[in-house]
């Protein structure tokens, strides 16, 4: 069968909870009270008690030794007479005495306040009878419903005892005060409980007004915080607690209108998050559509193979290559600063520009210049330099990124025909060479540095040329190549960057680019890498 | 980044330390600079893309000042002589360059003084080190008109 369990509000459990701890409280109290009293009376009735037994001891000792006394020369005549009216008088005069007698050493009755006990044998619990060296003893007895406090003295002379008095004194008079006693006890006590009674109702009363008074002060804001936590969990976070008062439920509120702004705010962050991230992939799908693919393109007397590996989502790298003609071919290279959704326009506006110049180059080659005057020689002339290209981009990304983003770029043009390279730079790394038919050293397509792109509107680039020979290989690459550090802190460095360009030189573009690419995956380890990174491999034929 | 001035009576010597980025901001330092000023990095553990935008904005308002680069680090000297503009109308008088000792494969990096050891400037040539831990020569890890390029400008 099931029993559903029954529920009780907070307020209600503490009005309960009080009352119980107040009964408890109230119940020992009294109970201790009680106790207390009820022990303060026993001792009264025991000293009561004992001060009248000492009294009657007292008394009974002192007139048993002066009876005794007066008794031996009575005794010693067998003078029954004179005995017999001294203990009728006796006992007629004292209160407190019920009886007085002497008895012989026989026990029997030689004289009694009551005559008719004459000569009968009394049952006294008197053991020592004859001895003359016997003290003054005293007994309780009951006869009949009556008690009685009894006093023996011996009755000594010389070397004989002749007998003993003894005097019983009636307990009656002790038993109603202890009767009286017992009554206003019991009044005393019955008077207690229905105090201790009264004020536990009064404590109940107001222990109750108190724990409703405080469960109200508990429950009023734990509900408002149960009603906001409800709609929080409902998905509403725009609810907030307003509790007034300062101690632990009020900064529970505080901290919870905290974590709700908090949630907010992380919520909006996510969403905004969520969005770039979408972004992110638009831009990184704009940047995978505007980079070449990763296999070994080969061209005439040339191959050449790069690719791209982003340190974030999207990243700043860029390279491209154009065939001009069928004996040259541009490389270009670029590394914006930053990542993310601006870097992919900037590099996008990059292509762009690097699609016209090219476009443009290829159109200029068209026209016949034999016929044109100087000047207009010269204006093509500058059209189809290299410088131009960085000029123009320069100027793009100049106005796109408001001098908040730079980019480094390297362009080449490679004339397998006339077997030269010429290039320029804005700012970025010099690409390697290694020639093994010459030098057999590496080294760099070197032109004195000008500003990155979008630095200065005006920036003025220098261009170079170098001969090249078959065999030879160019590297192109970014910065994050060579500063990759492993977990000792140290970085690749040119010294073994440039010990695999010649280890590796006679494998195909991509085969090098991998092998290069492996060399500083290895160097890294399982370090973090902290940028971008870019590897151009073009190998001549 | 952060950086600590020494005032040497007859020029300001500046440290630069940790990594110049984008939070580079040296206003304070610009407006405490005056005559002739040497710029330490010794303490210059990298710079990056936005750093340079930040500094090289920085060392073309120090226009006031005669300024003088020393102890830069290998991060320092490839800007110099990849951006033209870099060092603004300041001058190199000390610098790091790469050595790698091929028989430890270990890179090493050398202090420079420009006035010791290029006294030469139509024939820059990288001084000649021995590695600290074998003893043998070690080699320049870089191309030398390439590292040294910013040396023709001053």
């Amino acid at each position: 069968m099931y029993f559903k369990k029954p529920h009780f509000s907070i307020s209600s459990k503490m009005v309960l909870t009080n009352v119980i701890l107040i009964l408890i409280i109230v119940t020992l109290l009294g109970y201790i009270s009680i106790i207390k009293t009820n022990k303060i009376y026993r001792q009264n009735m025991d000293s009561h008690v004992n001060a009248r037994h000492k009294y009657l001891w007292e008394k009974g000792r002192s007139e048993g030794y002066k009876l005794a006394l007066n008794s031996l020369l009575a005794l010693s005549k067998n003078d029954y007479t004179f005995l017999q009216s001294l203990f009728e008088t006796i006992v007629e005069r004292d209160n407190d005495l019920s009886y007085g007698m002497i008895i012989d050493t026989e026990r029997k009755i030689l004289t009694h306040n009551d005559p008719n006990l004459l000569n009968k044998f009394y049952d006294s619990p008197l053991k020592d009878l004859t001895s003359t060296s016997a003290k003054s003893q005293i007994f309780k007895r009951e006869k009949g419903k009556e008690g009685f406090l009894e006093v023996n003295i011996p009755i000594t002379s010389k070397s004989k005892r002749w007998g003993t008095v003894i005097l019983g004194y009636s307990l009656l008079q002790l038993e109603r005060d202890l009767n009286g006693l017992e009554i206003k006890r019991t009044g005393d006590m019955k008077i207690s409980i229905i105090y201790t009674i009264l004020i536990g109702l009064v404590f109940i009363l107001a222990g109750s007004l108190v724990a409703i008074d405080q469960s109200l002060r508990l429950t009023i804001p734990v509900t408002k915080i149960t009603e906001a936590v409800t709609q929080i969990s409902s998905g509403d976070l725009s609810v907030r607690v307003n509790i007034k008062s300062k101690n632990e439920l009020g900064k529970l509120g505080d901290d919870i209108n905290k974590m709700t702004y908090e949630i907010q705010r992380l919520m909006e962050q996510t969403k905004e998050k969520a969005a770039m991230e979408k972004e992110l992939e638009v831009a990184r799908a704009v940047q995978d559509a505007i980079i070449p693919d990763e296999e070994l393109h080969c061209l005439k007397n040339l191959e050449i193979s790069g690719k791209y590996i982003p340190a974030s989502k999207c990243g700043g790298d860029f390279w491209a290559f154009y065939s001009l003609d069928e004996d040259r071919t541009l490389v270009t290279i670029g590394d914006v600063t930053g990542h993310g959704t601006p870097t992919a326009l900037i590099t996008a506006a990059a292509k762009a520009s690097s699609d016209l110049v090219q476009n443009s180059l290829l159109e200029i080659k068209k026209i016949n210049k034999e016929n044109l005057d100087v000047t207009a020689k010269d204006y093509f002339e500058r059209l189809g330099s290299i410088t131009y290209l960085l000029e123009t981009l320069n100027m793009a990304i100049y106005n796109m990124s408001r001098n908040e983003f730079f980019m480094t770029f390297f362009v080449s043009v490679i004339d397998t025909k006339k077997m030269r390279i010429s290039f320029a730079s804005a700012a970025h790394d010099y690409p390697f060479i290694f020639q093994p038919s010459k030098s057999g050293k590496i080294d760099s397509l070197f032109v004195k540095g000008g500003a990155r792109l979008g630095e200065f509107p005006d920036s003025k680039f220098k261009a170079a040329e170098m001969e090249i020979s078959r065999d030879d290989v160019i590297v192109w690459y970014t910065d994050g190549i060579m500063d990759c550090m492993n977990i000792s802190k140290n970085a690749y460095g040119e010294s073994r960057f440039k010990n695999q360009i010649v280890k590796n030189h006679g494998l195909p573009a991509k085969e090098i680019r991998d092998n290069l690419l492996s060399g500083t995956m290895n160097f890294l380890g399982d370090e973090k890498r902290m940028d971008d990174i870019t590897l151009v491999v073009a190998r001549i034929l | 980044m952060n950086f600590r001035l020494e005032d040497k009576g007859d020029y300001t010597l500046v440290y630069f330390k940790g990594v110049i980025n984008e939070d580079f901001q040296c206003d304070d330092l610009l407006v405490r600079l005056k005559g002739n000023s040497t710029f330490d990095f010794g303490e210059v553990t990298a710079i990056n893309s936005c750093g340079i935008r930040e500094w090289v904005k920085f060392v073309h308002k120090l226009t006031h000042v005669e300024l003088l680069l020393v102890n830069c680090p290998i991060p320092i000297v490839k800007q110099l002589s990849l951006i033209s503009n870099f060092k603004g109308e300041g001058k190199v008088k000390s610098f790091y360059a790469p050595y790698f000792c091929e028989k430890c494969d270990e890179g090493f990096n050398k202090l420079l003084e420009v006035d010791r050891d290029f006294k030469d400037k139509k024939s820059i040539k990288s001084p000649s080190f021995k590695c600290e831990t074998c003893g043998e020569e070690m080699i320049f890890d870089s191309i030398e008109r390439v590292y040294f390029s910013f040396l023709e400008d001053d």
